[in-house]
């Protein structure tokens, strides 16, 4: 199993070559963000950094841990590995600091969130369509 | 098998068996999280911990965390812990958060003791590579807290450069859980036959703390300083508590030092220090070893016993089924008697048959959610 995701993800990751990050990052079509770099996007993923500009709350969106582009996501983003992401969120929860954001089981579930909540952000896969939702610049 | 103990291990059977993640309700907004550990444990000699002389097997304790998200800025928090050995519910915490932004949250109830690197997650064993966590520092002794009622403010600051700093500035009422071993040696005319150690929760009012956390631009690698003092009222006794952490959690190797000084006026001053490191040989596998020493001192009068000092070397060996769920297999070699003692201790020292080293075992298991 372990094996399989292993392969999806270097697909997945040999798919998207062309874009700059191997994952799209989308927000709601009347967010007015336009780029971010790779640090202020774990910033929100881990809820270091709640606010968007307009002081609204920022509604981050995950995926499930099984999926290929979480993993990319996490390595790339967080720099970290999937249990050291883990931990920081046990230690945020039973410490009673934060919980993690939801996890939804697709993009397109994803993508359907992200457009009907005006203060969300999530990722999805490169290679699926995003009509409905803003695409982010994203950079190192 | 005590019909408690069969349902606590059938409990955390059937618990462990299901996939590992918490109860979201509201996309997010509540959210139901859990933990739990049980272990059965042996030692040839004193009791230390839930090692006994004569095995001990009623160790189980499970806990639930609720967290609801009531508006963008507003969250209330509790967790409830059940602990087969104490014979009780405890309220872990239980407070309501206004975040004017994030590095500024206001807190007030009942909040887990912000201290050193696990004083807010002690019952959490999948945070740490040992079961039992170093008795020094976080043990039945008045260093750490098991929770603060009054208020906190507490956040995160930008980081710059790869540098990161956290706070937490706390007051009011820290409630700990100790055995007072300084009656035992310094008023012996109070030893009577058949005397124990009880464990009693000692309140110190009025007191003021903070905590600094400063994750380094080394990945994995945080400092901490942790401390409180009392009193900010002339009510209590003066008491200073402070000490530096130094931790690294890398994918495989994680290793954590901590130095705590006590200090209660015209009473004691205690020193504890640990240093433990863990290493994953496998994905699943995971060995580790810690070296923890405490002394404590009276103030009054110069006066040794083993009773006021704890040297410990041990080792474990973990299997991690899942990141959340883990079998540990430990193994621990004490010299003195600050934790580990027999529970007839008074006729222990009224006989003059106590016993400096003791060795123990434990194995069991934990999980969260």
């Amino acid at each position: 199993m372990t094996g399989l995701r292993l392969i999806s993800a270097l697909l997945l990751a040999g798919a998207t070559s062309a874009n700059a990050a191997p994952f799209y990052v989308v927000v709601n079509e009347a967010n007015s963000i336009s780029s971010l770099s790779y640090g202020e996007l774990s910033d929100l993923f881990l809820k270091k950094s709640s606010s968007w500009a307009d002081g609204s709350l920022v509604e981050p969106v995950d995926q499930r841990e099984s999926s290929p582009v979480r993993e990319i996501f996490t390595r790339n983003v967080h720099r970290k590995s999937e249990a050291a992401v883990r931990a920081f969120w046990q230690l945020r929860i039973f410490s009673g600091r934060d919980i993690p954001p939801p996890e939804k089981g697709s993009d397109a579930e994803v993508i359907a969130y992200v457009r009907n909540n005006p203060n969300a952000i999530g990722y999805v896969s490169a290679d699926i369509s995003t009509a409905g939702v803003k695409v982010v610049a994203v950079h190192p | 098998m005590p019909k408690s103990t069969t349902h606590w291990a059938l409990t955390l059977v059937a618990l462990g068996s299901l996939q590992a993640s918490a109860i979201e309700i509201e996309e997010g907004k509540l959210s139901l999280n859990g933990f739990a550990a049980w272990a059965y444990g042996a030692s040839d000699n004193n009791d230390f911990h839930i090692a006994q002389h004569s095995g001990h097997f009623d160790s189980g304790e499970f806990g639930l965390a609720l967290t609801d998200r009531l508006s963008d800025r507003a969250v209330v928090a509790a967790q409830l812990r059940f602990a087969a050995e104490d014979g009780g519910l405890f309220l872990d915490w239980a407070f309501g958060e206004w975040r004017f932004s994030d590095p500024i949250r206001l807190r007030i109830g009942v909040i887990k003791h912000p201290f050193g690197i696990f004083g807010e997650v002690a019952n959490i064993g999948t945070l740490r590579p040992f079961f039992l966590f170093p008795s020094g520092a976080y043990g039945l002794t008045d260093v750490s807290g098991s929770g603060v009622q009054g208020a906190s403010i507490g956040g995160t600051l930008p980081s710059a450069g790869g540098w990161e700093m956290s706070y937490d500035l706390y007051c009011g009422a820290l409630e700990l859980r100790v055995q007072d071993v300084l009656d035992k040696v310094v008023d012996p005319a109070a030893l009577k036959p058949g005397g124990t150690l009880p464990i009693e929760t000692e309140k110190t009012k009025y007191i003021a703390g903070m905590r600094l956390v400063i994750a380094t631009p080394v990945e994995g690698l945080e400092a901490r300083l942790s401390g409180y003092g009392s009193p900010i009222r002339q009510t209590e006794p003066e008491r200073l508590v402070v000490g530096p952490s130094l931790q690294y959690t890398g994918e495989r190797f994680s290793a954590r030092a901590e130095y705590f000084f006590a200090y209660e006026a015209n009473y004691h001053r205690a020193h504890t220090a640990y240093l433990e490191a863990a290493y994953f040989l496998t994905p699943h596998f995971q060995v580790g070893g810690r070296a923890e020493i405490y002394r404590l001192i009276f103030l009054q009068k110069p006066v040794d016993s083993p009773l006021f000092e704890h040297r410990e070397i041990a080792a474990t060996f973990n299997y991690w089924f899942d990141p959340n769920l883990v079998a540990k297999l430990s193994f621990h070699a004490v010299d003195g008697n600050r934790f580990a003692q027999p529970i007839l201790i008074d006729d222990a020292i009224l006989n003059g048959t106590l016993k400096r080293r003791t060795l123990a075992t434990i194995l069991g298991m934990q999980f969260s959610f």
